[in-house]
């Protein structure tokens, strides 16, 4: 009896710990979203900084905050374990490059945008997802819906996927990039290829 | 749960849970032809068209002309709200029609009383009673769309009145008229996210056709995520796979 009182209260303790734990982990995420964004807007306000050096200070912050290796190759999928090494390190320098170019273009023209964190929802498993409106308020178009997909991470956390009105930019870009390998015929050196030509036409237009 | 059955009939290969990330698209060939032809139309007319209707129409016009579209397709909307069981959205959906009916169009349901605005068509009421978007098309001048949704679309042209009034003629060129503002306005209203999709895409189609899926998918549970995911949900997927690349990362 006594054994099963203290079972009862050991599952009772360590129910009532995880769910405390996952509360502070959720306001945490939620937390590190804001302090993102309040660092993007200071970016973009602070006058005295070359444009340059915004870039670069903006190339740091995304990869501070995002898990791009984890991302580059959720965006590839299967073709990442019959690639060679040399493939993957190249696939994998082509997807930071790409990224920093679409960002910071994106970045550069920023016109106002704020976020606004409305929540938390933790995932069946360790993924917390950190909601928020995008408002614009130069826009005809009414607040965007953004889901920011969190994974902990060393005392702190990194993006993994943002979902704009529930459209999630890795699952756009993996079958994007799927499409590509697909019809080459299962080459992964046509996806290279592509990425190349793409960099050279956003160095064009950035 | 009729509809269902009917539905889960007519789309039996879509059906069968995507087991992937990916959209069903069996005429890709074919596909990607009209999209090259719908781009080209966008290119040479809707774009241009779209740009000059930003430049010159005012923006408070534009917004009522927007609105005014919006109205008229009410009726089909209350009455998928309806057939969906979702009677809070439907009485926001007839208060904001009265109020919008009764101030010709001068008060914005939305932004004046807080009834949020929610498209829904028929093609979301077969989704709602778990029909798959099945086969992936695109049309000539409409655009992308699947099986279930093309169904969708025509059965909404039934459901709103506006389709039995006035002589056969007038309502063509009204249907004319009413789709081709609606393609302006929505080009003109998202002109630079469509600029920036085309420009950063190396394959344009292929991210079209996934941004499609997604986003009625994201309709269909009206941005929620769904309590009762079928195990090889696309969500679901998406979790368990970036979980294997983080045991094998470790």
């Amino acid at each position: 009896m006594l054994r099963a009182t203290c079972i009862i209260f050991a599952v009772f303790f360590v129910v009532n710990m995880s769910s405390a734990t996952n509360i502070t982990d959720g306001k945490r995420a939620e937390n590190f979203i804001e302090l993102l964004s309040s660092e993007v807007l200071e970016l973009t306000q602070n006058r005295s900084l070359t444009t340059e050096h915004r870039r670069q200070k903006f190339g740091n912050l995304v990869e501070k905050s995002f898990d791009l290796p984890l991302i580059a190759r959720f965006v590839l999928g299967r073709p990442w374990n019959s690639a060679t090494l040399a493939q993957r390190k190249e696939y994998l320098e082509l997807f930071m490059e790409i990224v920093e170019l679409t960002y910071s273009k994106r970045f550069m023209e920023y016109s106002g945008q704020t976020i606004m964190v409305t929540g938390h929802a933790l995932g069946k498993r360790k993924f917390i997802l950190v909601n928020s409106q995008l408002s614009n308020p130069t826009k005809e178009t009414a607040n965007l819906k953004v889901v920011w997909r969190l994974i902990p991470r060393k005392n702190s956390f990194k993006i993994i996927d943002v979902a704009i009105e529930g459209i999630s930019m890795a699952i756009t870009k993996r079958n994007e990039y799927s499409s590509v390998i697909q019809r080459s015929g299962g080459q992964l050196s046509a996806l290279l290829d592509a990425m190349r030509k793409q960099i050279a036409k956003l160095k064009k237009t950035s | 749960m009729r509809a269902c059955l009917i539905g889960s009939y007519i789309f039996i290969p879509a059906c069968k849970p995507a087991t992937d990330l990916s959209q069903s698209d069996p005429i890709e060939p074919f596909n990607r032809k009209v999209f090259t032809f719908n781009d080209a139309l966008d290119q040479t007319i809707l774009r241009p068209a779209a740009l000059a209707y930003k430049e010159t129409v005012p923006k408070l016009l534009r917004q009522d002309i927007a609105n005014f579209l919006r109205w008229l397709d009410t009726p089909s909307i209350l009455a998928n709200n309806l057939m969906q069981g979702d009677l809070q959205q439907a009485t926001k959906t007839l208060k904001g029609f009265v109020l919008q009916s009764v101030s010709l169009g001068s008060i914005d349901p939305e932004l004046d009383y807080g009834l949020s605005y929610r498209d829904e068509d028929f093609g979301q009421t077969l989704g709602v009673y778990g029909v798959e978007g099945g086969a992936y098309l695109v049309l000539p001048l409409l655009g992308p769309t699947n099986l279930r949704d093309t169904v969708g679309r025509t059965v909404d042209v039934f459901l709103n009145p506006l389709t039995y009034i006035g002589p056969e003629s007038g309502r063509t060129i009204f249907k004319l008229t009413k789709g081709s503002l609606e393609a302006l306005t929505f080009r003109a209203g998202y002109f630079n996210e469509i600029d920036e999709l085309r420009a950063d895409s190396i394959d344009y189609y292929a991210r079209v056709r996934t941004i499609y899926g997604q986003k009625r998918r994201a309709a269909i549970n009206n941005g929620k995520i769904p309590r009762n995911l079928p195990p090889a949900d696309s969500i679901d997927a998406f979790d368990g796979q970036f979980l294997k690349l983080l045991k094998n990362v470790k």
